[in-house]
């Protein structure tokens, strides 16, 4: 199964909302990648981005390679806070297991909304 | 312009794109765009090809032959390019002569692993029914190596501080009640960091992590028929892959992020990690056993052979692997430094050491290769380096293992010796004195950290087991009491196993607690079998390696039933940690070299000043100067331990105490719970300065100051 992205950009540039649908695998988080970097550019023309909002409710599959992707979000912006709205059992579990759990926030709402 | 011109394709076969590949690194890896190189060797194969399945697919979707053009020397590569290395299992088949009598093996209908693979699919869960029809069970992957390590490298403590605790990955957190999310897993050992640093220990060495086949000849018990299985692990399939059935995220193929995690964790705690690893042979038995990897490679490149091609067996398994082969040599290499750069590996101890000091045909060697090159290897630098100094063919190193001034070793000698003080044996004496301090007989050049001192190990009785039974109980084995040491110089205290007599109880308990004293009090490297803090019970069994069960599984419950053993665990170790003196890097010099009155350590008997080595001693006390610390370069406390296994009590002339100073009593194995130990700092006044009475089988440690 694809990957299908959509992303929100707050006006202010300071939340970025990446609606996650399908499954990501070695393929298809490059397109994970590629779309966080785009929104980077993008919050940076705004102002200062805060929050990373990643909505996992319709991802089915997250592989090894997605889990970098997160790593990745948080190396490149330490001081962004990542929150993952309502992970699947076997993606939470994933998290929880490889020490992830630390670098995000599981919420069940958006912060914006 | 930063575009590779090397890395685009220029075949294709059945769809699949691909050109000639990278040699180095051996394996398979990632390359930036995606791409993925595959490389592996054989001396005396005629042809490689490239197996490829989908995950879990029982049939390959296509096999890649190597051309020549792809071989350069004896290694085969290539590299492929658009597939999802994530849903990708792969192998090789290897052609050339069935000359089992040249030491040739090779059989083109079997699908190998690749001995470099960084991980194994098929045994991702413990204990999963597998699928026994499958043409290829034990499955190479592809892994991303990358991780987030935040800072962290290899901890580096001194080996002379380091406290070890052996453990067993599973049967840690198996058990109901240690009450963790993912039982038996890595991620669970994680959820236990806290409970061991209450402990107190400051290095975790694991019992076999490395991919194993839990299944391997699994059978029936008779009397209960209940499965059993290859529980320890000691049967490596693949040195480079982490056991993925021991990960939560195994069935996820992350169990090399999970292993990694633990590891970060566990250094942020101060906790060091050493692995078990075994060297000495693989899964694949003897001329019987399956094809796996390494047979069908290069037989008789990775094998011991007799000179009919049979498989040389010091390891007692079947098939000996052919350590100092330049080739395999290499191999164990790659491996540890692997383990230790992507890892964060602190150090190895090795099973049956001895082998790796074996030649080709078998013959011990004085200046063996491998043994050489891991000293001095520059990425393994301060790695710890520990052998098992013997191996099942009869070679026996305890004092000889060639050490290069960086290997330690598993002292068996001060095992033994201590069980033998601790059952009242006589004539222990003269060798409790050089065991005590580190074993300047053994080790005159290499000091006291060559020796890494235990009572118990996953090989034997646990400690509660050591002074409950007279004898083995392995019946639940199913090899008829056949299997196991016979040699346990152990003591039942009176009964043989569990009773209800307080007496014996009392005792065994105090014993336990002499054991725990003279281990954390004797120079070298103590080492803690898993459980024996709380009084752990394997009910007599000590040859656990098939059990899935509670007779493995660390009963947590224990912590309470055996508080008092925790506790004294807990304080005898604390006590270590506070008092350098316990701790030095070199042997003693048995005179005063700090003009402090005392000499840096000196023994003492019934009298002061008088150490009975005779036949029928038992009764053994030492002093530490204090201004002896570390080779005088700390002052501590001055520590007098008396130690009487008579079974009656003695008294003990205590030798004076410098500069006004008081003896105060520290632990008491003697008394009852709640009087036997205290705190560092809160030890009380001795009454009597000139004098004490030590109980029948107990140790006394007083402190001065």
């Amino acid at each position: 199964m694809a990957l299908s992205i959509t992303t929100k950009m707050s006006q202010d540039g300071k939340v970025a909302t990446l609606d996650l649908v399908g499954e990501i695998d070695s393929l298809t988080a490059r397109e994970f990648k590629k779309e966080l970097e785009a929104a980077f550019v993008e919050s940076e023309k705004l102002g200062t981005l805060k929050y990373l909002v990643l909505n996992l409710e319709g991802l089915e599959f997250m592989s090894s390679a997605g889990l970098r992707v997160f790593i990745f979000a948080n190396q490149t912006k330490p001081d962004l806070n990542i929150h993952v709205i309502k992970p699947q059992e076997a993606i939470l579990d994933a998290l929880e297991k490889t020490g992830l759990m630390h670098s995000v926030k599981i919420v069940s709402e958006n912060p914006e909304s | 312009m930063d575009i590779r011109i090397d890395l685009s394709p220029t075949h294709e076969y059945k769809g699949i794109k691909y050109r000639r590949g990278q040699v180095l690194p051996f394996g398979s890896s990632v390359i930036d765009n995606g791409a993925i190189n595959f490389s592996v060797y054989s001396s005396s194969a005629t042809s490689c090809t490239l197996v490829l399945f989908k995950k879990k697919a029982p049939e390959p979707f296509v096999e890649i032959p190597f051309t020549q053009e792809f071989r350069i020397g004896d290694v085969y590569c290539m590299t492929i390019f658009g597939l999802n290395f994530e849903d990708l299992e792969y192998g090789y088949r290897m052609d050339g002569p069935f000359l089992p009598e040249q030491g040739h093996r090779f059989d083109k209908t079997k699908i190998l692993s690749d001995p470099y693979s960084r991980a194994l699919g098929g045994r991702d869960s413990w204990m999963d029914d597998p699928n026994w029809c499958n043409i290829y069970p034990h499955r190479s992957r592809i892994i991303h190596q990358d991780f987030d390590w935040e800072g962290d490298n290899l901890l580096e403590i001194p080996i002379e501080d380091l406290i070890i605790y052996e453990a067993h990955v599973r049967a840690f957190t198996k058990h109901d009640s240690s009450e963790v999310h993912s039982p038996g897993t890595f991620s669970a050992l994680r959820e236990k960091i806290p409970y061991l640093k209450e402990l107190g220990i400051n290095c975790i060495e694991l019992m076999p992590i490395y991919e194993f086949d839990e299944w391997e000849h699994s059978r029936e018990n008779p009397e209960t028929g209940e499965t059993l299985v290859n529980f320890w692990g000691y049967s490596t399939i693949n040195f480079f892959a982490p056991k993925a059935a021991y990960a939560a995220t195994g069935k996820y193929g992350m169990q090399v992020d999970e292993l990694k995690t633990l590891v970060k964790e566990l250094h942020r705690n101060g906790i060091e990690v050493i692995l078990d690893v075994v060297f000495n042979h693989t899964a694949e038995g003897n001329e019987h056993g399956p094809y796996i990897s390494f047979r069908g490679l290069d037989n008789k490149v990775y094998y011991m052979l007799t000179p009919e091609g049979y498989y040389y067996n010091f390891s007692g398994t079947g098939n000996t692997l052919n350590c100092n082969h330049p080739r395999v040599r290499n191999m164990v290499l790659d491996c540890l430094r692997y383990w230790a750069s992507e890892f964060h590996i602190d150090g190895f101890r090795f099973d049956l050491a001895a082998i790796l000091g074996r030649d080709q045909s078998g013959a011990p060697l004085l200046n063996p290769p491998l043994v050489e090159s891991l000293a001095y290897d520059p990425i393994l630098s301060s790695c710890k380096l520990v052998a098992e100094a013997w191996d099942a063919g009869g070679l026996y190193q305890v004092g000889s293992f060639p050490a290069y001034g960086r290997w330690g070793e598993w002292n068996g000698k001060y095992r033994d010796a201590i069980r033998k003080l601790l059952k009242s044996e006589s004539g222990i004496i003269s060798e409790l004195s050089q065991r005590l301090m580190g074993s300047p007989d053994l080790y005159p050049y290499r000091g006291p950290t060559a020796s890494i001192n235990f009572i118990t190990c996953h090989d034997g009785f646990t400690l509660m087991d050591m002074v409950s039974y007279n004898r083995k109980h392995n019946e639940a084995n199913g090899e008829n009491n056949n299997d196991g040491a016979n040699d346990n110089n152990s003591w039942n205290c009176g009964i043989e196993g569990e009773t209800s007599d307080k007496a014996i109880n009392f005792l065994r308990r105090q014993q336990i607690k002499n054991a725990l004293t003279i281990l954390m009090v004797s120079q070298g490297i103590p080492m803690i079998l898993m459980g024996d803090e709380m009084g752990r019970t394997k009910n007599g069994n000590n040859n656990t390696y098939c059990h899935d069960n509670e007779l493995n599984w660390l009963n947590w419950k224990l912590l309470e039933q055996n508080a008092d053993i925790f506790n004294y665990a807990q304080k005898i170790i604390h006590f270590r940690k506070a008092h350098p003196v316990l701790r030095n890097k070199e042997h003693f010099q048995h005179r005063d070299y700090k003009d402090a009155g005392l000499p840096d350590i000196s023994f003492h008997g019934t009298r002061a000043w008088y150490a009975d080595y005779s036949q029928n001693s038992r009764v053994l006390a030492f002093m530490l100067s204090g201004e002896h610390a570390k080779g005088g370069t700390i002052t501590d406390q001055t520590i007098y331990v008396g130690i009487n296994m008579y079974w009656d009590g003695l008294e003990f002339e205590l030798p004076q105490t410098q500069h006004n100073k008081k003896w105060y009593v520290f632990a008491n194995t003697s008394m009852p719970d709640g009087h036997d130990i205290t705190e560092v700092g809160e030890e009380q006044i001795l009454v009597d300065q000139q004098k004490i009475i030590i109980g029948g089988r107990s140790v006394i440690i007083l402190v001065s100051k």
